[in-house]
This record gives C-alpha cells, sequence and structure tokens, in this order.
C-alpha cells in the first residue's frame, strides 16, 4: 500500500479511521486496521491471531471473524461513499467462503459501494491473504445497508471515545 | 432422539466442542438446553461485541459468526462427528439491532446431504418471536 492511498481519506471524514481503529472498544479487541478509504472504496486489515482459529488442526481463522472484518469494512466504506459518518444499519450480508486461510496469514477485505441509492448501499468485496503475486481471494461479501437509521449522527464526533450517552 | 443428539446434551461434550474452536471460546458462546431439552446456543453479552457504542447495539458481525459457529456445532452434534464442517457460504438477514444483552440461538438442520448440509439459524433477545437475526448456511461434510 503506498502513501498516497492511505492519504485517500475526504476532507470532514477524518475521524473515521479513528473511529472505526483503535477508539472503539470492539475494534481494540479485534484489532482490525482501516487501510484506506478512496473513492468508494475501503480496505481493512485483521492481523493474524490464535485467538480467531477456527480449526486447530490447519490453524486457518473462522470465517466468522472474516465476517466480522468485511460487515466493518462494509460499513466504513458506505460512510466514506456518502462522505458523512452517517447511522447506518447492515440489512443483509452474504459471505461466501473461497477457500480457507493459511495459518500465520493476515487477511485483508478490499469493499467498494458499487451503488447507492437514498435509502440503501449496496457493498461488495473480497477478503485476500497474502500480498503482491501470492494475493488469494479467501471470501467474498455481498451486502445492503440501510442508510440513515435511528441513532445519533456519528458526525458530530470524531473518535467513537469522545461519545457517551445516546438512545439505547 | 438420535445417539448423535444426545452428544449435545452431554455439558462436558458442549463445554470441549467450544473450546476446539478457538474462535467460538473467544466471543465467549455457550450450549444449554431450554426446558424442553431443545438445544439452544447462548452468546452472553460482552462490551467487545459492541459494534455501535452510541446506541450499544451489538456488532452484525459479531452475530454473525455468533450463527455461524451455532449452525457448525450442531452439524458437528447431529451429523458429523469426525470432521470439522467446512462453512461454504452463509447468508444473514438482519431483522432488528440487537441490543447490550444476552443472544440467543436456535438452529434447525433442514437437510443433512452426504456431502453438504443446509441449517438456519433464528437468534433472538427477549422474545423469541421476534428474532433480531436469521442466517442460512451451507457446510461441507466429510472429508
Amino acid at each position: 500500500m503506498s502513501d498516497s492511498d492511505k492519504e485517500g481519506t475526504s476532507t470532514g471524514m477524518e475521524g473515521l479511521p479513528g473511529a472505526f481503529g483503535d477508539s472503539h472498544p470492539g475494534f481494540m479487541e479485534f484489532q482490525f486496521k482501516p487501510v484506506y478509504m478512496k473513492d468508494k472504496k475501503a480496505g481493512m486489515m485483521l492481523p493474524y491471531n490464535k485467538k480467531f482459529v477456527g480449526d486447530k488442526s490447519s490453524g486457518s481463522i473462522h470465517g466468522g471473524i472474516i465476517t466480522l472484518l468485511m460487515d466493518t469494512a462494509g460499513g466504513m466504506c458506505v460512510m466514506a461513499t456518502v462522505n458523512q459518518m452517517m447511522p447506518i444499519a447492515t440489512l443483509d450480508l452474504r459471505m461466501d467462503y473461497l477457500r480457507p486461510t493459511k495459518k500465520g496469514m493476515d487477511i485483508t477485505a478490499e469493499v467498494e459501494c458499487y451503488e447507492l441509492t437514498q435509502n440503501v448501499a449496496f457493498v461488495r468485496g473480497f477478503a485476500y491473504e497474502g500480498e503482491g503475486d501470492k494475493k488469494e481471494a479467501v471470501a467474498h461479501m455481498t451486502a445492503a445497508f440501510m442508510l440513515n437509521t435511528k441513532g445519533p449522527n456519528f458526525g458530530k464526533a470524531s473518535r467513537f471515545s469522545e461519545v457517551n450517552g445516546g438512545e439505547k | 432422539m438420535s445417539r448423535a443428539f444426545d452428544f449435545l446434551l452431554d455439558e462436558k461434550n458442549t463445554n470441549e466442542l467450544v473450546s476446539s474452536i478457538p474462535y467460538a471460546d473467544y466471543i465467549g458462546m455457550k450450549i444449554q438446553q431450554n426446558i424442553n431439552g431443545e438445544i439452544i446456543f447462548v452468546l452472553p453479552f460482552q462490551e467487545k461485541h459492541v459494534g455501535n457504542p452510541m446506541i450499544r447495539a451489538i456488532h452484525g458481525g459479531v452475530l454473525a459468526s455468533f450463527m455461524e459457529c451455532s449452525a457448525t456445532m450442531m452439524v458437528i452434534g447431529t451429523v458429523s462427528h469426525d470432521h470439522l464442517p467446512k462453512c461454504v457460504n452463509q447468508t444473514t438477514e438482519y431483522l432488528k439491532s440487537a441490543k447490550d444483552v444476552d443472544t440467543y440461538a436456535r438452529v434447525k438442520v433442514n437437510k443433512a446431504g452426504r456431502r453438504i448440509v443446509a441449517a438456519s439459524v433464528s437468534c433472538w433477545q427477549q422474545d423469541e418471536n421476534t428474532p433480531v437475526a436469521i442466517s442460512h448456511s451451507r457446510f461441507m461434510v466429510g472429508g
């Protein structure tokens, strides 16, 4: 990933990688790392961790954590596309597990928002392992997100840690 | 009730099953029985499950992975003891936002084929009749 890609974040969205990264209780736990956000596309990385293993015999990570990564990357991608940290909700999400992951390999999600309507954003993407020539798709995701759902607007705070309260 | 099904009724087996999948252990899921003796999967609420800290909703991905783990374990318990079933794909439908309370799941194995097992999972919190999410998944079993 070149430096220019990392600087693709649009104006007013500087808080977004922070919100999806180390200031979020869940994502801090899962160690998701936003990589880039640019032109309706977003990338997010999941470092290999023994805690996420699904099959002890091969050391490949569980599909569930890839789903979690793809859902999060999809959400980040939608916010990047609408250029606002509006409240969104996943309507549905389909995962296809193309091949088991290899032990010790980091997973990178590359997601794009291919259609945006008034209320719904359609997102698709692949999860890859390896880099360069050895880059292999391990999973494919398609999802639909509802825009402007109930809840406070994320845009008022640049980091989740600055937020407290909100409706229950 | 089949012999295979009895497997999940033994607490020792279920504990071993959960700890044999590190990720299931990590999200903290458990296998229980309800008063009718049916297998219910439980995800006790933990702070790390929160996806939207402003409305304190559980992350959709956590729910999806909980449902995938539940389905995997049900398939192990009822169909395939010897091999870990591989999830081929999963479709998750989110019906309402999941609050910061315990989540329950019930798995139905719709078809247990020789190579593919199809299962559906319904996931709820306070009321089973208003599920928070539903998923359909297919597993590759055997060799």
